[in-house]
């Protein structure tokens, strides 16, 4: 979303088109998320504490074999919180990339296709939107809506659909004119059989491959948000939440602000690579 | 169409922008659910206070007044009144701008100072090593919270050093400018993965082009053929996209300012969050989008200086 | 001045490597013309680049010798051979739009050379610059000199494209189909700047093209590349009237004659070989009308006689004889 473009890279020379498991990129990203996803779903599973019960008399420990990352100041198991804050920000992150990717999609398609007054307003509404600082408009938004994680994906959704908008539009703006859609129209069939199974089909791929990045931007801004203080309320964890508690004992357990922050890290790099490879594989060779 | 009637061109179409994020920002108070006089004063508020801070934004008026009132007062430069200091959002801000303007304008000229180096190195040998270790930063980078890399810089570069103060502005020149290093590299890291990526897939391109050979045909040194050619060719591109992603930079500035304790607009911004203070809120959101509209505007029409090809269409 | 000594280059592909330049000789003498005809794909601007010392990432000189004014430009080290290009070599390209940077005046583009290269200072340079735009006939150089590529005709360009070819006043220059991309007009007057040039001030001249007729009017002599290697050399009128070698008389034959309006234009058939894995024997075996069995196997070295000429092609005595649609096995 706010990250307008990310070119896509182009390859001087490439090996001849392979299959998707053959691709590192993919394998790799594919399997970092599995790993994750795996984790975050099966968290009661593998770990034996509540995330949100407190051991007054363990706070602050280091890492043990009783706590794999140390406790934190009211003795709440790290590995456990790491684990149950993923399931929280992984399902937002994501809900707040489907929902827009779905609305801006619509929104993208019908403008492109029927134009006229239509298309000036939504454009209008894309650039203003766009206007705004990623951040600024959704925390401003949070603010109003009121925080939390409803407050969280609701502001998230209102912001990002445009982007999907947005480029759906500009492919249908350059599908419209091309012979199979006018071969379409000359045959007589539905606007919508011709939105749908026609144009759509053939301007998804860029939305996806966008997608990819923005579910990163989105997971990273509803971590800001918990940082802050706007997202989920205590004492549910929630990566960002943890680091903004874990800098208060940043000199004596540099390890609490830390750890939550690299598993965003690793969040993003295994959706990066994901989001790379299916560039790559979407690129005619 | 010459160059500067693209140019007023270009201002012209600032406008309607400038109205819709206007209205935008007017309908933020009709969002809040409920009485916005109550949700912002708190259950405690005496019902009157309430009543009187509801009329004093004019809420009971038709929709177009109320909106008439608003654009009237922003032609006025008046942003609205800040409910916890009972002073103008335009002074409050005006007194927050300096380290704001410091933390930008410092963590652009950082990101260029990170990009261009990394972009050419990896540009210059793609495949080798090096270019697949510069690869590696957007896939990283991405995903790095900017807050996250403040705590982090803060820890190594501060807490356990002492290189640099842990928060604060400072208050003369050379103060300031040690405090916010930390903070506008913090920034610059946060939007460098993505102009590292452009810049190295822009270079790749123009490497490719046919005039970069007869640069080279000429014997010219190899930095020259890059500096001259490639680079000046590339950094177009890269320009549109970092126009395109100015948003990203000053959206990042906000966080920073919270995590480095900077006096500036940003923190303001939270702090007015926090404080339930809507006006300030408000004005903020406002003054953002206008300097990204602004800013981005600006590289359109550097772009066109830079290029002597763009269509003025 | 310039002698290539059995050059081999090697493209990697996707699909392997390509013997682009294959066991090439050839050489020019101090202040010669020398014509390089073939199809495209033949290799000549593989040769060309390889003499300038900027083949792309993908290809290499697996072997031979290139040797300019009595240096190996193979030899020597990559800052040696920059030393080379520009000052004592310059080259000429196909497509004058893309062979200009878009972004910088193309009068910078002509003084960079003499500025960085020959230690001129700005303003001494931008009067070198301007002399060569007079000199290679740009109307109005003063004005042309701040303008961009894209403001420019194609013919305009082409001949900006030969001022920083000649910059720094080089010995030999390099022409890579410089008239391909021009109207025919412009392209006669190109031409006729080039061969100005070169009778003028004793400049040698490699140039490449798979225009016939554009030889004939440029080069005393010419080599014909086919399939990465040369088949046929000799002066041009002579070549052109009497080839002895039957890919040489295919090309000659299918060439439009505005003399012979009526007549059926004869074009080689089959197509060419695909170089990954080029045909044994003679190159041209498959598509030739004369080829017969002792044309499968061995090499076929480009074989000089006493009246300056030579063929690899073995069977050049019956060339006469045989008509050139019919095929030999």
């Amino acid at each position: 979303m706010a990250v307008a473009i990310v070119p896509v890279e182009r390859e001087v020379s490439r090996g001849r088109s392979r299959p998707w498991y053959r691709r590192p990129t993919l394998t790799i990203g594919c399997s970092i998320l599995f790993v994750i996803a795996f984790l975050a779903i099966a968290a009661p599973l593998i770990s034996p504490y509540d995330p949100t019960a407190q051991q007054l008399t363990a706070v602050l420990q280091g890492p043990s074999t009783a706590h794999l990352l140390g406790t934190d100041e009211y003795g709440r198991d790290v590995w456990t919180r790491l684990l149950y804050a993923g399931r929280v920000d992984l399902a937002v992150g994501v809900l707040a990339v489907v929902t827009p990717f779905i609305f801006g999609t619509a929104v993208g398609l019908v403008a492109g296709y029927y134009g006229k007054a239509l298309d000036v307003i939504v454009n209008g509404i894309i650039d203003i939107v766009q206007a705004f600082p990623f951040y600024v408009l959704v925390i401003a938004l949070v603010f109003v809506l009121g925080a939390g994680i409803q407050g969280v994906f609701l502001a998230v959704a209102a912001v990002g659909w445009v982007s999907y908008a947005r480029i759906i539009r500009g492919g249908v703006l350059v599908a419209k004119r091309e012979e199979y859609i006018l071969a379409a129209r000359a045959a007589g069939f539905s606007s919508a059989r011709i939105m749908f199974r026609h144009l759509l089909p053939n301007v998804i791929t860029q939305a996806i491959i966008f997608a990819m990045s923005d579910i990163v931007v989105v997971i990273v801004g509803v971590v800001t948000l918990g940082y802050l203080g706007l997202g989920v309320p205590p004492p549910t964890p929630d990566w960002g939440s943890m680091i903004f508690d874990g800098q208060t004992f940043i000199t004596t357990n540099w390890l609490l602000p830390t750890i939550p922050g690299i598993a965003v890290v690793i969040t993003g790099l295994g959706l990066s690579l994901v989001g790379d490879g299916l560039a790559d594989a979407a690129r005619p060779e | 169409m010459d160059r500067l009637s693209y140019v007023g061109k270009r201002l012209l179409h600032l406008i309607p922008i400038l109205l819709g994020i206007s209205i935008l920002v007017f309908l933020l108070i009709h969002l809040i659910p409920g009485d916005p006089a109550r949700v912002l004063l708190g259950p405690h508020a005496p019902a009157k206070v309430v009543a009187a801070q509801d009329k004093a934004w004019g809420l009971d008026l038709p929709l177009p007044v109320q909106f008439v009132n608003f654009l009237g007062g922003l032609l006025h430069g008046n942003l609205g009144t800040s409910l916890t200091y009972q002073e103008p959002a335009v002074t409050l801000m005006a007194s927050r701008l300096a380290a704001t303007l410091w933390l930008l304008i410092s963590a652009s000229i950082l990101t260029v100072v990170i990009t261009l180096p990394l972009a050419v190195a990896a540009a210059m040998r793609p495949n080798s090593w090096i270019d697949h270790a510069i690869r590696l930063i957007p896939l990283v980078g991405l995903g790095m919270p900017a807050f996250w890399v403040g705590i982090i810089l803060l820890l190594v570069l501060a807490e356990s050093t002492g290189w640099f103060p842990v928060g604060g502005f400072g208050t003369d020149f050379l103060s300031h400018l040690h405090a916010i290093v930390l903070p506008a590299l913090t920034v610059a890291l946060g939007i460098a993965p993505i102009t590292v990526r452009s810049l190295r897939a822009a270079m790749l391109e123009v490497l490719q082009a046919d005039f970069v050979t007869t640069a080279r045909a000429k014997g010219l040194a190899e930095r020259r053929v890059i500096l001259a050619h490639v680079l000046r060719n590339a950094i177009i591109p890269a320009i549109t996209v970092f126009g395109l992603n100015i948003g990203w930079l000053v959206g990042n500035t906000l966080v920073v300012e919270k995590v480095f304790a900077l006096p500036g607009i940003g923190a303001l911004m939270l702090d007015s969050i926090l404080s339930s203070d809507f006006p300030v809120v408000q004005a903020i959101a406002l003054v953002f989008a206008v300097l990204v509209v602004v800013v981005s505007t600006s590289t359109d029409i550097l772009r066109s200086l830079v290029d002597p090809r763009v269509k003025l269409g | 001045m310039l002698e290539i000594r059995s050059l081999s280059v090697h493209i990697r592909s996707r699909r392997g490597v390509v013997h682009a330049v294959d066991d090439v000789s050839l050489t020019l003498l101090e202040g010669e013309a020398l014509g390089i005809a073939g199809e495209s794909g033949s290799g000549k601007t593989t040769l060309l680049r390889a003499v300038l010392g900027l083949l792309p990432r993908s290809a290499h000189v697996v072997h031979g010798e290139i040797i300019f004014e009595g240096v190996d430009l193979l030899a020597v080290s990559a800052k040696q051979a920059r030393e080379v290009r520009g000052k004592r070599i310059g080259m000429v390209f196909q497509d004058p739009m893309t062979a200009l940077n878009p972004v910088m005046p193309v009068g910078d583009q002509v003084s960079e050379g003499p500025r960085y290269r020959l230690g001129q200072s700005a303003d001494e340079s931008r009067r070198t610059a301007m002399k060569l735009l007079t000199e290679i006939g740009i109307p109005d150089p003063a004005r042309r000199y701040r303008a961009y590529a894209h403001q420019l005709s194609g013919g305009m360009r082409q001949r900006i494209d030969i001022a920083i070819a000649l910059s720094c006043r080089p010995h030999l220059l390099l022409c890579d189909e410089p008239t391909t991309a021009l109207d025919v007009t412009i392209q006669d007057q190109i031409l006729r700047l080039l061969k100005r040039l070169s009778a003028e001030s004793g400049l040698g001249m490699l140039y490449v093209t798979h225009d016939l007729a554009v030889i004939a009017q440029t080069c005393p002599t010419v080599a014909v590349m086919y399939a990465g290697q040369v088949v046929e050399r000799g002066p041009v009128a002579e070549v052109f009237s009497r080839p002895r070698h039957p890919y040489t008389r295919g090309l000659l034959a299918s060439v439009p004659d505005v003399h012979r309006i009526g007549s059926a234009l004869e074009p080689i058939q089959g197509t060419p070989p695909d170089l990954h894995s080029p045909p044994s024997g003679c190159r041209f075996h498959p598509r030739c009308p004369l080829a017969q069995v002792d044309c499968l196997d061995g090499d076929f070295p480009l074989l000089s006689t006493a009246d300056d000429r030579a063929t690899a092609c073995i069977h050049s005595e019956r060339m006469a004889t045989t008509p050139l649609l019919s095929t030999g096995l």
